[in-house]
């Protein structure tokens, strides 16, 4: 399916403003029980609950450097059942899962898919520090 | 035991036996359905055989998947249901590098619009896609409209997943 923003996340951005300020989690999913849908699914709740292997906690230490959101690597801890194909990025500030907005998607990066030992599993975000450009 | 390697060549993903010094090649599309019908059979879930390839099928012989070649009519692995997923995880992660080509349009543009909002998060790490990227996120009207920024941002690629190694 390739990396993506989910259609409802895109169509935000590009009419409103979008806070990245709110609580940011992440969820693995398992694609044998379901395959998330960028351009249909815009909920959390769009994610059938047997497809979620691991989420992680809120994104730790977040900062707003000169308007660059970062945020520590996060850990997702024990990690057990069944392997998963891709990462889902979603906005947990919302009350409840019909209304926690999908970001992001991914399915293309190192480590994926896999399966998970019961072990800790870290999701690292790329430092980028040699490309540097302006907006 | 098997040795197999699974690889891009020439725009399509290929399989090889290194054993048996025999090989096929996918389409992208071809490999991420072959892929996910051998490692739902690993799983032991239900799992029609792909409408769409014939070149090749999946089969549960006992506890062992085994991958035929229908045109040539011979084996191309059998191997245990845990190597078959790591085999099914391979073939996917490779057909994903194609797609990811294929979409590069789509993906600069989504890659954008997290640049711009300072995200710490890429969906490329393709260095050209990214440069498209980057050129979406200065110069594209729409996102200098709603996603207004006056920043210097890093580039920066897809995350990558780190599992630790269970000893014992």
């Amino acid at each position: 399916m390739a990396n993506a923003l989910f259609d409802s996340y895109r169509s935000q951005c590009l009419t409103a403003d979008v806070d990245l300020d709110d609580s940011i989690l992440l969820v693995f999913v398992d694609h044998a029980d379901d395959t998330p849908a960028p351009t249909t699914d815009d909920f959390l709740d769009d994610i059938l609950g047997a497809a979620r292997v691991g989420t992680s906690g809120a994104f730790a230490s977040k900062t707003f450097t000169a308007g660059v959101f970062d945020a520590a690597d996060v850990v997702v801890t024990a990690v057990t059942g069944d392997p998963f194909e891709s990462i889902v990025i979603y906005n947990n500030t919302p009350a409840t899962e019909a209304t926690k907005d999908l970001i992001a998607f991914i399915d293309t990066a190192t480590g994926l898919p896999t399966t998970p030992n019961g072990s800790d599993i870290t999701v690292q975000w790329d430092n980028g520090a040699n490309k540097i450009f302006k907006l | 035991m098997e040795s197999v390697t699974i690889g891009i060549r020439q725009g399509r993903v290929i399989l090889v036996n290194n054993i048996l010094k025999i090989g096929i090649a996918f389409s992208w599309r071809a490999a991420d359905e072959i892929a996910t019908v051998m490692q739902r059979k690993a799983r032991d879930l239900m799992a029609p055989e792909s409408e769409n390839v014939q070149t090749v099928s999946v089969r549960l012989e006992g506890e062992k998947i085994l991958l035929f070649d229908r045109i040539k009519g011979h084996t191309l692995f059998l191997v245990s249901k845990a190597v078959a997923i790591e085999v099914s995880h391979a073939l996917k992660a490779q057909a994903r590098k194609l797609e990811e080509q294929e979409r590069a349009e789509q993906i600069a543009l989504d890659h954008a619009i997290l640049q711009r909002q300072g995200m710490h998060m890429g969906l490329t790490s393709d260095p050209k896609i990214q440069e498209r990227a980057a050129i979406e996120a200065a110069w594209n009207s729409d996102l200098r409209r709603y996603i207004r920024n006056n920043i210097r941002q890093y580039q920066v690629g897809t995350p990558r997943l780190e599992k630790e190694i269970k000893h014992g």
